[in-house]
């Protein structure tokens, strides 16, 4: 037996054969093909107990698969996410609280300016003022739109396919607290309406505005830019 | 839950279409006859059982959504599932490469150092996990076309002609891969095997002084 054979025959790791007769009488001659037998042995002898000791999928993985599979024959809704995109839902919840819990935080009567007094009707005077430009004339009407209870969200389609009357008299000087400086330049475009629900230790801030359950409500004047102008806290 | 036994004669396939259609027992011995290849496999290649559930769970819910997508004709449908997994498994390697592990300490000294004083002192079980330890770390640090059939020949105990199918290449090419697979865990694993002979020689004294 030439020693290419012999590393043929040895080839596979996990060969389990006690006896090799043949094989043996080369590999007492042969210290580099011993050699290589030891290691084919040893790397077997591992992988056997790697294969071992591999774990049993968990009862609780059934469950869920169970589940997913009732849930979608039922009627396709949305299915038990993975433990990972579950985390990314949670993590991003808690982020959206902390910032607005920071922005009103930020804007507590104690800590006002005194350029808050600089009311958002004059700083959006450019806006609501009828008889400008067309331009102007399409844009949201905001005060309105945070007038009306049902809606969340204006858009400044919904705006265009029900124009209203600029509102003589802008509700956000008495109740919006201005979030920065604004003027023609800075709040010129278009504004939304947001509601937005805050973590109930916002209570401390405005006791009033506590509902039953805890839960404090906001409206946020939000422009074309994605910035928060004015937050206004539901009664 | 008990499995009707007419269902147990049906193919993996027709399985798949009576749980599609709303047989849960189908489903569930549908998910008897892979939950073990899937898993193993996702095990393995991850070296994690979390993800390895996580892997699981996807490719059976991955397999009813895109049940549509399976043509028989073109190959069993644990073939199927397993390129599901396959996939699986590299979005979670692509998603955990930033957390790479360090390279092992293969020093001659380190590794004849632990050999001995685990000769000397560790009982034998211990000394065979860690021996386990060893080799599916190596296995682990294969490159991945290397990996895939140690981890699905050698691990997973799938014939050439399987894994040669779940990988959609020749029986020959499996058989070279694995044959330079195991000459590089061979390889990898040689400091532990031999150690260098002054070092034993000189006893587990020489080692401290």
């Amino acid at each position: 037996m030439t020693c290419h054979e012999l590393r043929l025959y040895f080839e596979d790791p996990l060969r389990m054969d006690a006896e090799f007769p043949r094989e043996a009488e080369h590999l007492a001659h042969c210290t580099e093909c011993a050699r290589f037998v030891e290691a084919r042995h040893e790397l077997g002898t591992g992988l056997r107990l790697v294969c071992e000791s591999a774990p049993e999928p968990s009862a609780a993985l059934e469950a869920v698969v169970l589940a997913n599979y009732r849930r979608r024959i039922i009627g396709n809704p949305p299915l038990v996410r993975s433990r990972t995109r579950r985390w990314v839902v949670c993590w991003t919840a808690a982020a959206a609280a902390m910032v607005a819990l920071a922005a009103v935080l930020l804007h507590h009567p104690a800590r006002r300016l005194e350029t808050s007094n600089l009311t958002m009707e004059s700083a959006q005077r450019p806006m609501a003022q009828p008889g400008t430009s067309e331009k102007s004339a399409n844009r949201v009407p905001w005060t309105n739109a945070a007038s009306s209870p049902k809606t969340r969200l204006h858009s400044a389609r919904q705006a265009r396919r029900a124009p209203q009357p600029a509102a003589t008299k802008s509700p956000a000087s008495e109740d919006f607290r201005s979030l920065m400086y604004c003027d023609a330049l800075s709040c010129g475009g278009a504004m939304q309406l947001i509601r937005v629900q805050l973590p109930s230790s916002a209570a401390a801030f405005e006791p009033a505005a506590a509902s039953s359950d805890g839960a404090i409500y906001a409206d946020v004047l939000v422009g074309s830019d994605g910035i928060a102008r004015g937050i206004r806290v539901v009664q | 839950m008990d499995i009707p036994p007419e269902f147990s004669t049906r193919s993996d396939a027709e399985l798949l279409r009576l749980a599609v259609a709303g047989e849960e027992q189908a489903f569930l011995l549908l998910y008897g006859r892979l939950k073990a290849g899937i898993f193993r496999y996702a095990f393995y290649m991850t070296s994690s059982q979390a993800n390895a559930e996580e892997v699981t769970q996807e490719v059976f819910v991955t397999l009813l959504k895109e049940s549509h997508n399976y043509q028989q004709d073109r190959g069993a449908l644990a073939a199927f599932a397993f390129g599901i997994a396959r996939n699986f498994v590299r979005r979670i390697e692509h998603r955990e490469w930033p957390y790479e592990a360090l390279p092992e300490d293969t020093s001659p000294a380190t590794s004849s150092a632990r050999l001995i004083s685990e000769s000397d002192a560790l009982p034998a079980q211990m000394i065979r996990t860690e021996l386990a330890e060893r080799v599916q770390t190596a296995v682990a640090s294969l490159p991945d076309h290397y990996r895939q059939v140690v981890v699905l020949c050698d691990l997973c105990e799938l014939s050439y002609a399987e894994a040669a199918s779940r990988l959609r290449c020749a029986v020959g090419t499996i058989r070279s891969r694995l044959s330079r697979a195991h000459a590089l865990l061979a390889k990898k694993l040689r400091p532990l095997r031999s150690p260098q002979p002054e070092i034993r020689t000189a006893g587990p004294e020489g080692c401290l002084i």
